[in-house]
């Protein structure tokens, strides 16, 4: 029986036309196929060329943002020169005595004769070690506290808190400063042989403490 | 992978026919199926990894496509039975042969080609297995099962069989 099966299907076979019309299709759905991936291929490489330069553009556009973010948040210190003279009778420093006086504990002092420095004497003051140098926390109920300069700049924003902050340099030795209010109380920090970063790192911190 | 399509087809256009006509009512529907498995072949050529993979592959999608069309005609009673019109002309020389592939052919869908590849192709109960993705025990039984219902159905005719 099985032989007689195989002999039966051995008899079959395809038709040459259909063989023909085989292979005709396949070659024209093989053409039909190449087409579409070429037209595809061209596609994608183009799309990818717009993709490319669409991103190179966008990452142009970010760097300059991020630039332009950079630029307008730097954190820098300014230097406090000296643009006002007390006259030689020092009649500015007394107006100024005269008109806060001693009724609200400032004073107004011709510090070493080159800037104008309000003491806050009821302030209380703390010394922080910060590398090899220290930043003095003097904190007080009195406005515009310390150097009279560092005020005149302006202020920057750190953690959403405005801070003015400065540096002097008296006989090649930096001093840098910084101001800031919290609540009622204002901070008024100065810093010995310490870097601007370490400056700035201990003014963030201090103001995080309080966001 | 490429493959040389009019070389596959002149090299495997018999297997994929006569496994076409086992599930094709007519000689047309077994053409149909045919074009269909060599479309296919040109559509996923890609997904064959090497020649050695092209005879199961042909295999098992003749099957496929002549699943896909059982069941495509059985969803369209418009069609009139148009039984083995093609090969009436050819049954006068083998007769036994004959009536043997019209009991393979009136046995339930998943067992025709079981027995096709077994009794025809001569593929072992592994290799049947391989091509189709079927478990071997699956094919063993559906073999068992295909040889049972063709017992019946050919009597006395089917004493020489090839044991499983």
């Amino acid at each position: 029986m099985k032989e007689s099966y195989k002999s039966f299907m051995e008899q079959q076979q395809p038709s040459q036309q259909l063989l023909e019309d085989a292979i005709s299709k396949t070659m024209e759905f093989s053409k039909e196929k190449l087409e579409r991936n070429l037209q595809g291929r061209n596609k994608r490489v183009q799309n990818r060329v717009r993709w490319q330069y669409g991103l190179a553009i966008v990452a142009v556009l970010c760097l300059v943002c991020v630039c332009a973010w950079k630029w307008n948040t730097r954190i820098t210190y300014m230097d406090l020169v000296q643009e006002f003279t007390p006259d030689e009778n020092g009649d500015y420093i007394e107006k100024r005595e005269k008109e806060f006086g001693e009724e609200r504990n400032l004073y107004l002092k011709n510090f070493d004769e080159s800037y104008l420095y309000v003491f806050d004497k009821d302030a209380t003051t703390e010394e922080i070690s910060v590398g090899e140098g220290r930043i003095t926390v003097q904190i007080g109920m009195v406005e515009l506290a310390g150097n009279q300069l560092l005020y005149q700049i302006e202020p920057q924003t750190i953690h959403g808190q405005e801070v003015f902050l400065g540096k002097t340099t008296i006989d090649g030795r930096v001093t840098l400063l910084a101001a800031f209010d919290i609540g009622k109380e204002h901070y008024y920090l100065v810093g010995e042989n310490v870097t601007e970063q370490e400056m700035t790192s201990y003014v963030k911190d201090r103001l995080k403490a309080f966001e | 992978m490429k493959f040389d399509i009019e070389q596959i087809i002149n090299e495997y256009s018999a297997m994929v026919y006569r496994i076409a006509l086992v599930y094709g009512k007519t000689k047309e529907d077994a053409e149909d199926i045919f074009q269909e498995v060599f479309l296919r072949l040109v559509r996923y050529q890609n997904r064959l990894e090497s020649k050695e993979h092209v005879r199961n592959w042909l295999i098992r999608v003749t099957a496929n496509c002549g699943k896909s069309y059982i069941k495509r005609q059985s969803n369209d009673q418009t069609l009139p039975l148009m039984e083995d019109v093609m090969l009436s002309e050819e049954k006068d020389d083998s007769d036994m042969g004959y009536a043997v592939y019209q009991a393979v052919k009136s046995l339930p869908e998943k067992y025709r080609v079981v027995v096709h590849l077994y009794y025809y192709e001569e593929l072992s109960v592994k290799e049947i297995s391989a091509c189709l993705q079927r478990r071997e025990g699956t094919v063993k039984s559906q073999l068992a099962r295909g040889r049972e219902l063709l017992k019946k159905k050919l009597g006395k005719e089917f004493g020489d069989e090839r044991e499983l």
